[in-house]
């Protein structure tokens, strides 16, 4: 594209994979998740078993207001459980209807190079050059470097696709350039 | 690059609502609502779960009582279903009402940060370049993937992911219409105009 390519500090070079985007999905997820709503779940089964335990000590009244309650907390923690993994089942499903759906644009090979004051991303049909000033959150994914730029747009490639210097070293460079913390997920 | 053709595109509220009806108007298959509402089949079976799950939890009660309780909690558990399932079919575009298109080209615009920068499009020979503050990205015009045309925007779909809005009124020196044929010829695909109604 008639563009003068400069000897980069880091030279990035991959292609998205159904894994890569589903990790991608994943990770976005559990960044949304809240730990209090898990909590309140968690709390809510225990008093659900607690009462339903508690119940076969007493009788009268007292076991018919423990049935109620056991039943009704345990009712609520079913609900949300299915609604939750409903949920989850459906996104899996979209990130693989979305892959298939942009396969051949996945599968284009991008090369990104990391300089000191810009960096670009080449694929054969399209050349960026970006400043570090448009970088907006760093994330790493169990591995998975993800770049979160102005404008919407996502960039996000492995650790073992950094061809040209050290991923520890590139992602200190990231965090200097763009002066802001990498954020660590843990996508398991 | 040699110009022959330039634009100017402001990004506001009214960029991402373009870009989002050209967004649900391409999808050729809308989905179908289930027969059972806002329920669906899995739903009815777990929802006989739920009845077994409070019929077993409340054992220490007498038969018509546990039945009308478990019979409760069901109805209970479809209205919590029911409403996750409204609330994740409004979250789809695909089955947004033009409102809320238009509420979320609102927080759309903001989630970019880009509101009132403008971008500058020169479209050349061979390829186009799309300048804005800090970014410039030549694209070839063989990798766009659809052309397509709302009232006051174009939209090249570069693919799903990846939309270059050019504003018609920005067009320096040229009819909108002379634009849209000098990139039907470049891409090799025709402009498809947006009908809301599709």
């Amino acid at each position: 594209m008639g563009v003068v390519k400069e000897d980069a500090l880091f030279t990035v070079r991959h292609h998205v994979t159904e894994d890569s985007l589903r990790r991608l999905e994943k990770g976005t997820r559990l960044l949304g998740a809240g730990g209090i709503g898990r909590k309140i779940l968690t709390g809510f089964f225990v008093a659900a078993v607690v009462c339903l335990v508690l119940k076969g000590f007493f009788d009268g009244t007292a076991v018919l207001i423990l049935s109620a309650a056991g039943g009704a907390m345990l009712l609520i923690c079913f609900s949300v459980f299915y609604g939750l993994a409903k949920g989850w089942a459906e996104s899996k499903q979209d990130t693989k209807r979305k892959y298939k759906e942009n396969q051949a644009e996945y599968e284009l090979e991008r090369e990104y190079r990391f300089h000191e004051d810009y960096y670009e991303v080449e694929s054969k049909y399209e050349y960026s050059r970006l400043e570090y000033q448009n970088i907006g959150r760093l994330l790493d994914m169990s591995g998975m470097f993800v770049i979160l730029e102005k404008g919407d747009v996502i960039r996000f490639f492995m650790k073992e696709d950094v061809k040209k210097g050290d991923p520890a070293e590139f992602a200190a460079f990231l965090e200097r350039k763009c002066e802001t913390k990498m954020e660590h997920v843990s996508v398991g | 690059m040699e110009a022959i053709f330039t634009a100017k595109t402001t990004y506001g509220e009214n960029l991402f609502y373009h870009r989002a009806i050209a967004k649900k108007y391409d999808k050729a298959v809308a989905k179908k609502k289930s027969a059972l509402g806002d329920l669906e089949i899995l739903d009815l079976f777990m929802s006989v779960v739920a009845f077994g799950l409070y019929y077993f939890a409340t054992s220490g009660m007498d038969m018509p009582t546990r039945i009308f309780q478990s019979l409760l909690a069901v109805i209970l558990f479809t209205t919590i279903i029911r409403n996750l399932n409204r609330m994740r079919r409004r979250s789809d575009e695909s089955n947004m009402s033009e409102t809320a298109l238009k509420r979320n080209a609102k927080s759309d615009l903001a989630a970019t940060g880009q509101e009132g920068e403008t971008c500058t499009v020169t479209f050349g020979a061979e390829s186009m370049l799309i300048e804005s503050p800090g970014i410039m990205t030549e694209i070839r015009y063989e990798g766009l993937e659809r052309l397509k045309e709302t009232e006051e925007y174009f939209m090249l779909f570069r693919s799903q992911l990846t939309i270059i809005p050019v504003e018609k009124a920005g067009i320096i020196d040229a009819a909108p219409e002379e634009l849209a044929a000098f990139l039907e010829e470049k891409s090799g695909k025709k402009m498809e105009p947006v009908r809301k109604t599709a």
